[in-house]
């Protein structure tokens, strides 16, 4: 029987279930093939207890891969300590099992699932839609990068920020989701396996060049500079609607990274990287986003551009990591925005004002050359 | 005739070309730019040449993850909204990035059919074209850009590129210099204005113009090298040096500038800076082929040979599995500059060695390798094999005059004057022989005895080529043996300066001209200084190592000592001094018979 037959199958099995934890009933797969997950089956479910429709997120159980397994288990744990902040989605039961049993062969399975709230679509989607409003974008990004900074307080670390993880609810709030690359950076922390130390969690072309070159095996911290260079990835898509991934991670960059870093000793990498990164953020700026002609309002663009820059800077050393300065340059854009208006009619009074001055200057030149050369 | 004639130890090494890669600066990512070859040639014109990035990436796990992470996620936003223009414009880009540019085009023209006013799809697009060589489809595209926003200046600058690539760089400045004109801000347009200017022999205004732009990006390497390309292309090697340190402070392993700053190190004659230099760089970047070629550049400069040779023997052993055949030419280029260095190094068999497999490498990729074979081959008197060599030479090479040369000087050694005159004369009537093919057939002529014509030869060569040492020389020695003494000392007289320093930069020629010094004396009557000079010509060249030309001076001074004692009618003087000459057996064939003409005089 083919795959996708066997998926279907099994699909329908689950949904047939009786009601999990007698709460959660009418189990509905997620699109044609139970969501886009690789590891992971996702049902719409009624959850009787509060008369909402929820989302059940099972484990694939012919899934062998020791990472998926430990990373799902991980997923609604740190869900569970996170899951307070309006930014981050909300875990409506932690993770429990239900049996199937598959009848021609007579095998009973386990399948660990959790449920979690419903969201109406994910920013991804919105993105490639391209209406977005510019004030909306704004308080989205405000909202996102909150959300990050209240997972980085608990010191967890995302590791996968990308639009497709920002889920978007029915009155337009963005809630973070989607933990299963994510690390709780305590002293006694490993890597979830260490088969997989070297390679780079996440997807390249949101991923900071640090944890490309797998520098958060020499030092997990970096895990944190690296989630606000994926929030600035973000926020270039989110304004051009073009991903910057591409736009660094390119033949010449591969090129680039074949010739600094092939071949480094894992205790020479982080020196190693720190020349090849000083030296591409110079070779190589990061793009301009008003090159590609942004839908937003021109006037926050200079702002904009300024935190982008700040944020999603290739050189971990010189990017900022502070939300607070996040927080003040997205309200400042924000105030410029709202007040687009006024602050037309500031700069051209200011522009006036300077045009006034300057001719004013010309003429008590003129007049006091005259009346010098008068008394000579 | 003791003259100039062809120098058989004059090996060569492949000719370094005068080339500076530049590459924009990328401050924007929608403007279709590459990178450029800008070539210095000898009269001092700029040719350009396109280079793409399209080289080959080693593929390694982590340059795995990244392409297909790259293209993976935009495919997967296809999949997930497929009506979304944006999604297949990520997709085009994505694919465009990693060098997929047929595929690129298909998803950009769809994100196109979806949206017609994706911009970003639409300069994407056109960028592909540019990349596929499309012009006229992309300048369509460009110039629709250009009308639907005037005020976006990447579709005027593309454009201007366009026109670049089609080697219309009148349009390129004048599109460019707009761009300027409009924002003064614009480093990219005055990036590529200045190239354009640089090519177009306008360094000045390129600098001006590069200078600026370094202003306004003070931490941009690419300008920074761009810069020390301007001032290399004027001939300022001061501050091209200056400029490429300061790209390579911002960038410390930049490659082009590494190459350029050794180039220019070398051109400056400040080998061990370069060697410092590639040397350190080399330590990293051990790979890299043209620095490593340079390092052994550097070494033949100071005159290691055998420190040289162990370069270009490492870039040779990591092409030795290549037979594509531009890896063939550049295998047989390294394995030519390695004879070179072990031929300099006087280790000629083993020279032999590899000229010959320079020659197996790629029969038909230069001329320099056949002669190379043939200058050992002189030097180990194996005249013949010479011959042959040169012959199979001029059969690839019909036009090649240093064959010619070379076959004259064969010819010239085994006393065939007249077949070696043929040889050269040939090469005089297509009309743009070299300098040395004049002043080699004015001394083969001489040899020949036909005085005349090789003075006619000689006055048409300097007519030529007024500056040209060995014609000046030979000039003044025919006039000299031609007994025109007042003329001949005239021309000495005039250009002693010149000779004096042809003298010093090329040392075998320095018993050359004593000699002709010494004739000179003679003839005027001062035989005493005259023999004295010929006897410091034949000691210097012994010295150096050419024995024959040695025995040859001391023959030609008794042969002209004896030809004015037996005008002065000292019949047995001047018979010692012809005895003295045809005593030396290692001569040449025209003074012998001379000599012998002589005697039978005296005798009769």
């Amino acid at each position: 029987m083919s795959d996708a037959k066997n998926r279907d199958n099994l699909l329908s099995l689950i949904e047939a279930q009786p009601p999990l934890q007698g709460r959660f009933t009418n189990l509905k797969r997620l699109g044609s093939d139970g969501g886009t997950g690789a590891f992971s089956l996702v049902f719409t479910a009624h959850d009787t207890a509060t008369e909402e429709t929820v989302v059940v997120k099972a484990f694939q159980p012919f899934c062998r891969d020791p990472y998926r397994t430990e990373a799902f288990k991980r997923e609604s744990e740190m869900l569970g300590q996170v899951d307070r902040h309006n930014g981050i989605i909300k875990l409506v039961a932690p993770r429990t099992e239900f049996s199937i049993v598959l009848e021609p062969y007579g095998l009973t399975l386990d399948v660990p699932y959790y449920v979690i709230e419903e969201a109406e679509s994910d920013l991804g989607a919105v993105i490639a839609a391209g209406v977005i409003q510019t004030e909306w974008l704004l308080l989205a990004f405000r909202e996102m990068s909150k959300a990050v900074q209240h997972i980085h307080k608990r010191r967890i670390v995302h590791r996968d920020l990308k639009p497709g993880n920002f889920l978007v609810t029915r009155n337009g709030t963005i809630r973070l989701s989607d933990f299963g690359s994510a690390r709780m950076l305590t002293e006694e922390a490993k890597p979830i396996l260490e088969d997989y130390a070297g390679y780079p969690p996440g997807e390249i072309p949101y991923t900071a060049p640090e944890i490309v070159c797998s520098l958060h095996d020499v030092d997990p911290k970096f895990a944190y500079k690296a989630d606000v260079f994926s929030l600035g990835a973000i926020l270039f898509e989110m304004l051009t609607g073009v991903m910057l991934g591409p736009q660094i991670y390119d033949l010449q960059y591969q090129l680039d990274l074949i010739d600094y870093m092939a071949a480094v000793p894992r205790d020479q990498r982080r020196r190693a990287f720190d020349q090849f990164i000083g030296e591409l953020a110079d070779k190589r700026p990061l793009p301009d986003i008003r090159a590609f002609r942004p839908l937003a309002q021109k006037c926050i663009l200079p702002i904009i551009e300024e935190l982008y820059r700040k944020i999603a800077a290739l050189d971990y050393g010189k990017r900022i990591g502070n939300f607070e300065y996040i927080f003040l340059k997205i309200d400042q854009a924000l105030l410029v925005l709202r007040n687009e208006d006024k602050f037309k009619r500031w700069q051209e009074k200011r522009e006036k004002y300077r045009i006034d001055l300057e001719l004013k200057r010309e003429r008590i030149a003129a007049r006091f050359g005259r009346e010098v050369g008068d008394q000579r | 005739m003791i003259a100039a004639g062809v120098d058989i130890d004059n090996f060569k090494g492949t000719v370094p070309s005068k080339d500076f890669r530049v590459q924009p600066p990328k401050l924007n990512p929608l403007v279709a730019g590459s990178a450029l070859r800008l070539i210095k040639q000898d009269e001092g014109d700029v040719s350009v040449e396109w280079s793409s990035l399209d080289a080959d990436v080693p593929m390694s796990d982590l340059v795995l993850k990244v392409r297909a992470d790259v293209i993976g996620r935009a495919r997967k936003q296809v999949s997930r909204f497929p009506k979304s223009s944006r999604a297949h414009g990520n997709l085009g880009i994505a694919l465009l990035s990693q060098g997929e540019r047929d595929e690129a085009k298909q998803e950009l023209e769809t994100a196109i059919r979806i949206d017609s006013k994706n911009y970003v799809a639409w300069v994407n697009l056109a960028r592909v074209m540019v990349d596929q060589g499309r012009f006229d489809a992309a300048e369509e595209i460009y110039h629709k850009m250009r009308e639907e926003f005037p005020s976006e200046w990447t579709s005027t600058l593309s454009l201007a590129l366009i026109a670049m690539k089609r080697n219309d760089f009148g349009t390129a400045e004048r599109m460019l210099k707009r761009a300027v004109e409009l924002d003064d801000d614009n480093v990219l347009a005055k990036y590529h204005l200045a190239m354009v200017l640089i090519s177009l022999r306008k360094t000045r205004e390129a600098i001006k113009l590069l200078k600026q732009a370094v202003h306004s990006e003070v931490r941009s390497p690419a300008l920074y090298h761009a810069l020390g390309v301007g001032y290399a292309m004027s001939g300022n090697l001061d501050r091209a040096e200056v400029a490429f340190k300061s790209a390579l402070t911002l960038a410390p392993n930049l490659r082009r500038s590494v190459h350029a700053l050794a180039k220019v190190l070398l051109d400056k004659s400040e080998v061990s800076s370069a060697l410092q230099l590639l040397a350190e760089y080399l330590k990293h970047f051990g790979n890299d082929l043209e620095a490593r070629q340079l390092l052994g550049r550097a070494y033949m400069g100071i005159e290691q040979y055998r420190s040289a040779a162990t370069q270009f023997m490492s870039i040779y052993q990591s092409l030795a599995d290549r037979t594509e055949p531009e890896s063939l030419e550049k295998k047989a280029a390294i394995t030519n500059d390695i004879g070179t260095c072990l031929a300099l190094d006087h280790k000629d068999q083993e020279s032999e060695v590899w000229f010959r497999r320079s020659i197996e490498s790629a029969p038909n990729a230069a001329s320099r390798q056949y002669q190379n074979l043939a200058r050992v081959y002189l030097r180990l008197s194996r005249d013949l094999d010479a011959f042959e060599i040169l012959r199979e030479c001029k059969k690839r090479f019909p036009q090649d005059q240093d064959t010619s040369l070379l076959i004259a000087t064969c010819y010239e050694r085994q006393n065939l004057y007249r077949e070696g005159v043929r040889e050269l004369k040939s090469v005089v009537q297509r009309g743009d022989a070299k300098p040395d093919v004049y002043s080699m057939l004015g001394f083969l002529l001489d040899y020949d005895g036909d005085l005349d014509e090789a003075l006619r030869c000689l006055n048409d060569g300097h007519h030529r080529y007024p500056q040209h040492e060995p014609t000046i020389h030979n000039l003044i020695y025919v006039l000299l043996r031609k007994g025109e003494i007042r003329e001949g000392r005239k021309l000495l007289q005039e250009h002693q300066d010149v000779l004096e320093e042809y003298a010093e930069s090329d040392p075998s020629y320095r018993p050359v001209l004593t000699a002709t010094w010494g004739l000179l004396y003679i003839l005027d009557g001062n035989i005493e200084l005259g023999s004295r000079l010929y006897r410091q010509a034949a000691k210097l060249s012994a010295h150096r190592g050419n024995r024959e030309l040695s025995h040859a001076i001391l023959q030609k001074m008794h042969l002209e000592l004896a030809k004015i004692l037996l005008a002065e009618k000292e019949f047995e003087a001047a018979r010692k001094e012809t005895l003295a000459g045809l005593a030396i057996r290692k001569g040449r064939e025209p003074f012998r018979r001379e000599l012998q003409r002589i005697q039978m005089s005296i005798t009769s």
